[in-house]
């Protein structure tokens, strides 16, 4: 038996903790929303609830053996059991008032008078009501906390009612032995008195074990709590990990197909052109059936060429490297030039190209050369499934979008094959290039184009009656797909902000930073010098510049590191940034945020120029009036 | 007859344009590198250049800047040439100096008109001003 944790003993402690949280019902009806809303003191205030209601139950087991032994019971067992008796008006005045640290304080109070009441009139310094005292700061620290001021506070009440009662005993006044029979063998009562003991002690001893249960239970489930949130922080973590090394393993796939696209272009360049050049003798010389032997080279070549670019376009968008460069155009006069390049691939089947548009449509800022390929792609295709029919190229303008559509009379698609259409071959089981007559990328990359667009790609088709690819994209098309910070952005700073405001210098090179400070401080900036990305960042933070003017090219971190930092922190996000490079990123500088971008030698008219948008000075038109102002 | 200094490091690609060059009527000498080129664009004073643009070391665009900087070479009309069809490309080429750009494949008939009329504007003489 011994060593063993009886059994009854583990259900009791169990049944002790668990008890608590299945009144949680009940003694949140006693909280008021404010203290449920904070989960510490969610904790204390159910603490406190369940010290009121239980305890007086203990409590009061005294005033009733109390009762029991004294026949004629005088003031101070009345005083005892009305002090232990009032614990349970606590709850309800919390609820009323919701003054949850003065309830506190005053339970604690109570606590204590009553414990040095009892002690006062029964026993003294060997009185039954002892085993309480410990219990005073215990309940105190769970009920408010265990901060510097509730230990002061908890310590100090304590002190004082110690304190008080020792004057009243240093004043002379001797502790009234109150025991039942005044009079009678006063050892028998004494002994009476240690039975009141041993049930004061078993109670204190319950009460401060409950209470300390259930705050292990609290601690316990808290620390469960927090292992949880660890757990789920690292699973985010490698989540994350594992989401940067397949867009690594991703980019890295782009990148080796775009090389290899480049390095397979070369020698086909030579095919084609030896080709085309063997092409032109054979003709001259009038070989003929040289002639179509090369010319089969000559257009195996070119499929191969139109393929390797394909495959470089699409490695190219996938690795978020295509980039757009909007035109401005007539839409009807755009349609024209592509039907017209294209009228020789669509007709070599007896196909008819007919044009079903207005002579003017409207002008429309699109990157042109891409929606040229996405619609090039479109009319090969239907010149290459339509025999002896009509492809017809449409176009129209509506609410801001441009509709562009290749309808053809051809042999039609298939529903399920229509689901793959737009799917890269490598995607698309058991298909082959060659059954569908092309590259097999055609109308995926088209359709990728379209995207980058702003717009997409949709078809209509029934078999044995023709297709239609309907283009639709914005007629405004924006810089880029990707979230575009504003290009210029001014940013509103408070007057205090603008009366001389800091800019930050962030280059690695001394003699620029020298430069650049004079520029800037002549037209009353404040410049803040930082030498290298790192002490930048810092200042940034520290300092809170109005604008920064940042060089790129710096050893270790680049300003493109600094650049992403600055962007990707809450705070500095909104601080333009002026970038400073030797060579034209422009289009970089600007889709990784950097409000401007000057290129090297540093224009100073330029930067005062752009940083009186970013930062105005207050007193700028002060530069012109000249004011007695300053001193 | 126009002379035309094609600058090229590959050497199928330059074997292949020269020949076709040669056809269609110009004298064409060579150059393998950007330095070569900028040299060679000086001592033979040819009537038009062209650069292909990924050359290695000094890339296309640096040697047409060096030809645009140097006074004796400065009119002569370069025309670049690159594999890849950005619109970048482009921009960069003409920033450079580049009075035309095109892409390799090249189209023969195109890559003429471009010639003839780079050549037109270079012999029309410099503007009256």
């Amino acid at each position: 038996m011994t060593g063993a944790i009886p059994p009854a003993l583990t259900r009791a402690t169990n049944w002790l903790m668990v008890l608590p949280t299945r009144i949680y019902p009940v003694l949140d009806w006693f909280i008021p929303a404010n203290i449920r809303r904070d989960n510490a003191a969610h904790q204390r205030a159910r603490m406190f609830l369940i010290s009121h209601v239980f305890g007086p139950f203990l409590g009061n087991t005294i005033t009733v053996y109390l009762y029991l032994l004294d026949p004629n019971p005088g003031i101070g067992v009345h005083v005892i059991a009305a002090s232990i008796t009032a614990f349970w008006l606590f709850p309800f005045l919390l609820r009323l008032t919701g003054w949850y640290n003065l309830l506190a304080v005053l339970s604690i109070q109570n606590l204590t008078f009553v414990v040095v009441w009892g002690c006062y009139h029964y026993g003294g310094v060997s009185s039954p009501f002892l085993p309480w005292i410990p219990a005073i700061p215990l309940l105190a620290f769970f009920y408010l906390g265990s901060g510097t001021w509730q230990r002061v506070l908890v310590l100090g009440q304590l002190g004082i009612n110690l304190f008080i009662i020792y004057a009243i005993y240093a004043q002379g006044v001797s502790f009234p032995v109150h025991v039942p029979y005044p009079g009678a063998n006063l050892d028998l009562e004494l002994q009476k008195l240690s039975g009141i003991g041993i049930i004061s002690t078993v109670c204190a001893a319950i009460y401060v074990s409950m209470m300390a249960l259930y705050y292990a239970n609290i601690v316990a489930s808290q620390s469960e709590l927090e292992r949880e949130v660890v757990l789920h922080l690292s699973t985010a973590r490698q989540l994350q990990a594992a989401k940067i090394e397949a867009d690594r393993a991703n980019q890295a796939k782009s990148e080796f197909l775009a090389k290899m696209s480049h390095e397979l272009r070369t020698p086909l360049n030579a095919v084609i052109g030896y080709s085309e050049m063997l092409l032109e003798d054979a003709k001259a010389k009038g070989r003929d059936s040289q002639r179509d032997d090369i010319a089969r080279i000559h257009s195996a070549g070119k499929h191969l060429l139109s393929l390797v670019s394909d495959v470089l376009d699409l490695s190219k968008i996938e690795a978020g490297k295509m980039e757009v460069y909007p035109e401005r155009v007539e839409l009807a006069d755009f349609l024209k030039d592509v039907a017209a390049g294209l009228e020789a691939a669509v007709s070599a089947n007896g196909n008819r190209l007919e044009l079903a548009f207005p002579p003017r449509l409207g002008v429309v800022e699109t990157d042109t050369a891409k929606l040229r390929q996405a619609l090039a792609s479109l009319l090969n295709n239907a010149g290459k499934f339509t025999r002896n029919g009509v492809v017809t190229l449409g176009g129209t303008i509506r609410d801001g979008w441009m509709e562009l559509s290749v309808r053809d009379t051809g042999m039609g698609i298939s529903p399920e094959k229509v689901v793959n259409l737009f799917q890269n071959f490598g995607e698309m089981p058991g298909a082959t290039a060659s059954k569908y007559g092309g590259t097999g990328l055609g109308l995926p990359l088209s359709q990728k184009l379209c995207n980058l667009l702003g717009g997409d790609i949709g078809v209509e088709s029934t078999i044995g009656k023709g297709a239609r690819f309907t283009i639709r994209v914005p007629t405004k098309c924006r810089q880029n797909d990707l979230p575009q910070p504003a290009p210029v952005n001014f940013p509103v700073r408070s007057p205090a902000d603008s009366a001389s405001p800091k800019v930050l210098l962030i280059d690695d090179d001394p003699a620029a930073l020298d430069l650049v400070q004079r520029m800037i401080a002549k037209e009353g900036y404040v410049p803040i010098r930082a030498q290298g990305a790192r002490e930048g960042l810092t200042l940034a933070w520290n300092d809170r510049p109005a604008a920064i003017v940042l060089d790129v090219e710096m050893p270790g971190l680049s300003g493109w590191d600094v650049l992403l930092t600055l962007k990707a922190d809450d705070e500095l996000r909104d601080c333009p940034v002026i970038l400073v490079t030797s060579n034209d990123d422009v289009h970089k500088s600007r889709l990784l945020g950097a409000s401007a971008h000057l290129v090297k030698p540093l224009d100073r008219e330029a930067l005062l120029f752009l940083l009186k948008q970013f930062c105005p000075i207050a007193g700028a038109a002060a530069k012109e009036q000249p004011v007695a102002l300053a001193s | 007859m126009a002379r035309i200094l094609l600058v090229e490091d590959n050497e199928f690609n330059r074997d292949m344009l020269g020949r076709r060059l040669q056809r269609s009527g110009f004298t064409v000498s060579f150059a393998v590198d950007g330095p070569q080129g900028v040299a060679l664009t000086e001592s033979e004073m040819p009537d038009l250049v062209l650069m292909d643009i990924a050359l290695g070391e000094m890339d296309g665009w640096e040697a047409t800047r060096l030809i645009k900087a140097n006074p004796k070479t400065s009119k002569i009309p370069v025309i670049a040439l690159t594999a890849h069809a950005l619109a970048a490309d482009r921009e960069t080429s003409v920033q450079a100096g580049c009075a035309e750009y095109d892409t390799k494949p090249v189209d023969m008939p195109r890559l003429l008109e471009k010639i003839r009329r780079c050549l037109g504007q270079a012999q029309s003489g410099p503007p009256a001003a």
